[in-house]
C-alpha cells in the first residue's frame, strides 16, 4: 500500500509538473517529501531538467531540488514523531 | 554512543547522496544533450499522457480541458461584471454632471407627456403607432416621441383631443439628417418599413456594427445603432441598417416630447454635431500630470511665439 502511495503520487507530482500545474505539483511534492523523504525527487528534476533543455543553461529544478532535500532531511525528524522515524516507519 | 553513531552514518549518507546529486548535475552541464536524450526516453509515457490529457477528446481528457476552460471563462466574466459596473457608475456620474451643469446654465428639462400605447402595427399599418394621448393633454403634431430618455421613436404625425398618431422614423420615405458616431459623418438617413432605416455612407469612410446614430435636430437624438453594413466595393456608397434595439411588439409606454425639442435651423444641427464630436474626446477619470504637461505647452507656445 505504501509503495502504491509513492509511486502513485511520484507519476502525480510528474504529470503536474508537464500539465503546469505548478500548485499541485508543489502539494504533491510536499506530500511526498514529508511521507516518503526528498531523495527520490532529485533524479526525478535532473530528468525534468534535461527534458527541458535546462542543463544548457542553468539546471534550477535539480539545483533546488538538491536544496530541497537537505532541508526536508533536516525538518522531517522535527515535524513527524521521531519515534517513528527512529523505527522506520517513515523512512524511505 | 550509538545514538551518536546513528546521527553520523545519516550525515555521512547525506553528504553522500548530495555528492552524487551535484556530480549528475555538473556532468549534465558538461553533457546536455546526453542528458535531454536520456530524459526524452525515459519521460516518453509521461510526454504521451500529456499529450493524451491536452488533445485527446476521449471523456475524461475532454471532461478535464472543459472544467479549466469553463473556470477560466467564469472568471473572465467575472472581470467583466466588475469594468461594466464600474462603467454604469461612470455613466450615472456623467448623467448627473449633464443635469447639473444643464441647470446651471439654465437649461431646464423639456417637459415630456407619458403615453400608454393602444394600437400597434399589428392594428395598424407598419411603422404607425396609436398612444393614448391627445390634444387635451398638449399634445402637438410634430413632437418627438422617445423610449426611455434619449432614444427617439418617432414623430406625432395627427392629433385627436384624446388619443394620437406616431409615426416611426423607419417609415418608408422618412428622411432625416444624421449624424454616426465613430466615423464622426453626417449622412442621410431614410426609412425602409418593417423597423429598418438605413444610412447612405460614402465608400471609405469607416463604419462599422456597434456605432450610434443621432438626429441632431432632434434634442436628445440618439435613435439606434449600426446593426448591419452592407458594403459592396463596386458600389459609390455604403449601407448602414439601423434596427430599434427595443422591438415595437415590447414596447409598452412611451414618452411624447414637445415640439421645441426639434431644431430647425442647419446652424442649430451644426452646433449639436460639433457638440458630440467634442464630447467623445472628452475621456472621464483621466487624471493629467500638470507640471510636464504645462511645460511642453509652454515650450510649444513658444515655439510658436519665436515663430
Amino acid at each position: 500500500m505504501k509503495i502504491l502511495t509513492a509511486i502513485l503520487l511520484y507519476s502525480a507530482i510528474i504529470l503536474a509538473v508537464f500539465q503546469n500545474w505548478l500548485w499541485l505539483g508543489g502539494l504533491f511534492v510536499f506530500i511526498f517529501s514529508l511521507r516518503f523523504g526528498a531523495v527520490t525527487l532529485i533524479p526525478l528534476a535532473i530528468l525534468i531538467d534535461g527534458y527541458f533543455g535546462n542543463f544548457h543553461h542553468w539546471p534550477y529544478l535539480s539545483i533546488f531540488s538538491i536544496i530541497w532535500y537537505i532541508f526536508i532531511d533536516y525538518l522531517r525528524p522535527k515535524i513527524l514523531n521521531p519515534n517513528l522515524v527512529k523505527n522506520g516507519v517513515w523512512q524511505n | 554512543m550509538k545514538v551518536q553513531s546513528r546521527h553520523n552514518s545519516s550525515k555521512k549518507r547525506r553528504y553522500q547522496i548530495v555528492l552524487i546529486a551535484v556530480l549528475f548535475v555538473v556532468m549534465g552541464l558538461f553533457l546536455p544533450k546526453i542528458i535531454s536524450s536520456v530524459a526524452s526516453v525515459l519521460l516518453y509515457p509521461v510526454h504521451s499522457t500529456s499529450a493524451w490529457l491536452n488533445e485527446s477528446s476521449s471523456l475524461v481528457p475532454s471532461f478535464v480541458r472543459e472544467r479549466i476552460s469553463l473556470a477560466n471563462q467564469i472568471k473572465d466574466l467575472e472581470n467583466e461584471l466588475v469594468k461594466a459596473g464600474r462603467i454604469d457608475v461612470t455613466q450615472e456620474r456623467l448623467v448627473e454632471e449633464n443635469i447639473q451643469l444643464r441647470s446651471l446654465l439654465g437649461i431646464n428639462t423639456e417637459e415630456r407627456t407619458a403615453a400608454a400605447i393602444i394600437a400597434r402595427p399589428d392594428e395598424l399599418p407598419y411603422d404607425l403607432l396609436q398612444i393614448d394621448r391627445g390634444s387635451n393633454h398638449g399634445i402637438e403634431v410634430g413632437a418627438p416621441v422617445f423610449i426611455g430618455r434619449d432614444i427617439v421613436l418617432g414623430l406625432v404625425v395627427h392629433t385627436a383631443p384624446n388619443y394620437s398618431f406616431v409615426e416611426l422614423i423607419t417609415t418608408p420615405e422618412f428622411r432625416a439628417t444624421a449624424f454616426i458616431s465613430g466615423p464622426d459623418v453626417v449622412v442621410n438617413m431614410e426609412g425602409l418599413g418593417g423597423g429598418v432605416a438605413r444610412v447612405l455612407v460614402p465608400q471609405g469612410v469607416p463604419m462599422s456594427v456597434g456605432n450610434l446614430v443621432y438626429l441632431p435636430s432632434v434634442e436628445p437624438g440618439v435613435f439606434g445603432r449600426i446593426s448591419y453594413v452592407e458594403n459592396r466595393p463596386t458600389q459609390p456608397q455604403q449601407y448602414g441598417y439601423i434596427t430599434p434595439e427595443i422591438p415595437i411588439s415590447g414596447l409598452h409606454r412611451v414618452a411624447v416630447g414637445k415640439l421645441s425639442q426639434i431644431s430647425q435651423s442647419a446652424e442649430i444641427i451644426d452646433e449639436r454635431i460639433i457638440e458630440l464630436i467634442r464630447n467623445k474626446l472628452q475621456v472621464p477619470d483621466v487624471s493629467v500630470g500638470t507640471t510636464s504637461s504645462s511645460s511642453r505647452l509652454d515650450g510649444a507656445q513658444a515655439g510658436v511665439a519665436e515663430e
